[in-house]
């Protein structure tokens, strides 16, 4: 029977060329724009995911309250040392410490140029959580030792960028009057600001900047199997009971790696979720013109109706075969619209990759984008064939026979 | 004979009334969609244009950061000493400098954070921010010359819960980083609420509040010549490039003139509309092939009477008309209820936008520009897709058409 429905329907969706092809591609241009939009951003989520991931997921972090997240944003709210400390001994915590940066006039040749230097402790036990914080890594040169004092660690963009000159490992930087030695040259980060910053030790910066104890923001190493969301909330209780500070009104931040990554995946999400909305407008478009070829499909046969019900044919098969008619010509417009995405959305990240030089698309097809869509557009098209297939089952045979 | 035409394809799209509303609603869809976003893109636009136009084409932007350092040196500043330098640059007629930290603020019990801006309060430097920030103020008055511990807050402080939950009046005592100074002045709202929750204070007592003496973390300059203020920046930039040792390209500040901001915010929102137009645009493309569908139905049902008019010297041209504007009258009706409902869809926007962001920014912008573009436009989507079903219908030949059965 369903056979027997499936040849009547897809006969006549040969019948009508023109028509239904045009139906067809009413779907299919909707069905690839949201496919493609999709797995965009998809790809784009993969890529921060797994660049965030590389970051380390058992990190967090506690900045001043106002920060935005920058370690030399202008605020009021301090946080010392004094809080480093009780960071670190928050259960749950394996290593914490407090990173200092602070911009200074550094010259080089006749040079000079403002540049953030941030301070490191430079005892072993520092020394070696630092290398597992993903902090940075060392290309040219060496890292820091116990003991160095007038001695700097450059990111690879200060080395290259910051003077006309090259910087060298050996050469020497005057940092407010000071002589500092260049011993290690940092592996390029890629974004952001390790590569900008000229590392030296704590007690040299404190001593060029006569400050007190102020830290611009702590890093913490959650120990392994602790729960990093319930360590980060008794950091946060631990850092108000120290600080004396209420509930809401706190001077400071807390946050993980993975709420870094949430809040950022979250302005994707918006983002994507606007350009599907405004390009599933033409789904809803695409559909009225499914529905618009069911009326005019129901109108043409009204007589071939007539003769079907007068030798047998119930109303729910009449429902039946328009309402396959309608689904089918939805299905047929998904797939090759699903097609034309994947396509699509491959081209556009191969390009971006290439003018970028980086890979921030990850694109992944998932079954869920394909059968997603497919399933879609068989129930956008069903759903656009209720109207005409309920107004042709509901014919009387004697009426429809005698329609021309 | 024209009109008659007219009446003819008129008749056909009332006499297959749910066929010509399926097709046109294809049309409005896209069009509503289009005039919306087209009409918020350009009241955004318009905002933006108003606060460079509020500052003028004369004035120079002198902040801190390069390429190089690019966000990352937000520690980095100017010094008075350096204001000089600027103010002393030929074809420069004045310039000022302001700083602004993130500060605690607390009123009554409450503390928050938020950004407080330091103001020169002398009297030229005054009239020089107020006019050029556009900053008006609603209740009580602005930064005067001698102010001692004063300040003016954003309007949301005037609110409860948008800021504190206790509203802030004139003469309200409020404590920024732990000194008490009095409210003077309640701004005007400006449209976002990070300008709408910060605080201007004098100058010089952010400097000693902060510990920021002879700092200034932006610098703004006024060319004597308007004409000139290209030619003006780059002496500034030269001036400032010599006094800090540094070479040309290796700059860690930048020199903009208002409308070069201007410019490179427009080249962003230009792409971003193009983004979003063209996204939307694809719903009008499967619109416009709705319509050429109801038309090639259209052309069959109608066979016998294209037959019935040639034998009766219907020449090609006329029935190709016919058909022509039959369909651009769908898309030109359906363009007319897109463009009604691309009104009322900004006007949503633009109220949803203003309970739920608090942003005022968003005032949908309907130039007779685009009233007419949209109009014209859905009538030749409606032309072109009628195009190719009205070229079969004139080229039937009469004795077969007649003939046809459906």
């Amino acid at each position: 029977m369903i056979g027997e429905i499936f040849r009547i329907v897809w006969n006549y969706i040969r019948k009508r060329r023109t028509r239904s092809l045009l139906t067809i591609i009413g779907i299919l241009i909707g069905i690839s724009a949201v496919v493609t939009l999709i797995a965009l951003g998809q790809g784009l989520t993969n890529a921060v995911d797994y660049q965030f991931s590389k970051l380390g997921s058992n990190r967090i972090t506690i900045s001043p309250a106002g920060s935005t997240g920058m370690p030399m944003s202008k605020t009021t709210a301090q946080l010392t040392e004094k809080d480093a400390d009780t960071v670190k001994k928050v259960s749950g915590v394996e290593f914490a410490m407090g990173v200092y940066v602070s911009s200074k006039p550094v010259s080089f040749g006749n040079e000079i140029k403002q540049i953030p230097i941030g301070g490191i402790s430079v005892d072993s036990e520092t020394l070696k959580y630092a290398g597992q914080t993903g902090l940075y890594e060392i290309e040219k040169g060496r890292n820091f030792k116990p003991g160095d004092k007038y001695k700097i660690v450059i990111g690879s963009k200060v080395a290259t960028d910051a003077f006309s000159r090259r910087i060298k490992v050996g050469d020497m930087l005057t940092i407010n009057n000071t002589q500092f030695q260049v011993i290690g040259i940092q592996k390029s980060g890629g974004t952001g600001i390790m590569d900008i910053i000229i590392r030296m030790p704590k007690d040299a910066l404190r001593e060029l900047d006569g400050k007190t104890d102020q830290v611009s923001m702590i890093n913490a190493i959650v120990k392994e199997g602790a729960d990093i969301v319930k360590t980060s909330d008794r950091i946060e209780e631990a850092l108000r009971n120290e600080r004396n500070e209420k509930k809401g009104e706190e001077s400071f931040t807390v946050q993980t790696t993975r709420s870094l990554i949430n809040s950022f995946l979250s302005i994707i999400a918006v983002i994507q979720g606007l350009l599907v909305g405004i390009a599933g407008i033409s789904l809803l478009v695409g559909a009225v013109g499914i529905m618009n070829t069911m009326y005019t499909s129901v109108l043409e046969r009204t007589r071939d109706i007539g003769v079907m019900k007068s030798i047998g044919a119930k109303n729910h098969d009449i429902l039946l075969i328009f309402i396959i008619e309608a689904g089918l010509l939805g299905l047929i417009g998904g797939a090759i619209g699903v097609l034309f995405g994947a396509i699509a959305s491959t081209l556009i990240s191969a390009v971006a990759s290439y003018y970028l030089k980086a890979d921030i698309l990850r694109i992944s097809i998932s079954p869920f984008l394909i059968f997603g869509p497919l399933l879609f557009s068989f129930v956008i098209g069903a759903l656009s064939g209720l109207f005409p297939a309920v107004q042709a089952s509901k014919m009387k045979p004697v009426d429809s026979l005698r329609y021309e | 004979m024209k009109s008659e035409y007219f009446s003819f394809a008129l008749r056909s799209i009332r006499r297959r009334r749910v066929r010509s509303w399926l097709t046109m609603i294809g049309i409005f869809i896209g069009i509503a969609s289009v005039v919306s976003l087209i009409a918020l893109g350009q009241g955004v636009r318009q905002a933006v244009i108003g606060q460079f136009d509020a500052m003028g084409k004369d004035k120079i932007i002198i902040s801190p950061g390069s390429q190089l350092l690019s966000s990352f040196t937000s520690s980095s500043y100017f010094t008075d000493r350096e204001l000089s330098i600027i103010q002393r640059t030929g074809g420069v007629k004045q310039a000022a400098g302001l700083i602004y930290m993130t500060s605690s603020v607390k009123h009554g019990n409450e503390v928050k954070y938020t950004t407080v801006t330091g103001l020169p309060t002398e009297k030229n430097d005054i009239d020089f921010f107020k006019t050029m920030q556009n900053i008006q103020i609603q209740q009580g008055r602005y930064l005067q010359p001698g102010d001692t511990n004063k300040a003016n807050v954003g309007s949301m402080f005037a609110n409860p819960k948008d800021f504190f939950q206790k509203p802030v009046r004139i003469g309200d005592k409020i404590e920024i980083n732990g000194r008490e100074f009095e409210v003077v002045g309640i701004m005007a709202p400006i449209g976002n609420p990070s300008d709408d929750t910060s605080i201007a204070i004098p100058l010089d007592e952010a400097r000693s509040l902060f510990g920021r003496k002879d700092q200034l973390d932006m610098i703004i300059a006024q060319a004597n010549d308007a004409e000139e203020v290209d030619s003006v920046a780059s002496a500034i930039k030269r001036n400032l490039r010599k006094y800090r040792g540094l070479q040309e390209g290796k700059e860690d500040f930048s020199v903009d003139t208002s409308k070069q901001l201007m410019d490179s915010f427009n080249v962003i929102l230009n792409a971003v509309q193009f983004v979003i137009l063209g996204i939307a645009a694809i719903s009008l493309i499967v619109g416009g092939i709705g319509i050429m569908n109801t038309m090639y139905t259209s052309v069959l049902e109608r066979t016998k009477d294209i037959g019935i008019m040639k034998a009766v010297g219907a020449k090609n041209s006329d029935i190709l008309l016919i058909f022509l504007m039959e369909a651009g009258l769908l898309g030109l009706a359906g363009g007319a209820i897109g463009l009604g409902l691309g009104v009322l869809l900004a006007k949503l926007v633009e109220n949803v936008a203003v309970v739920a962001m608090k942003t005022t920014l968003l005032k949908p912008q309907f130039s007779l520009l685009l009233i007419i573009g949209s109009l014209l436009f859905s009538f030749f989507v409606g032309v072109i897709s009628g195009l190719f079903p009205a070229r079969q219908a004139a080229k039937m030949k009469a004795a077969e058409s007649i003939q046809f059965r459906l």
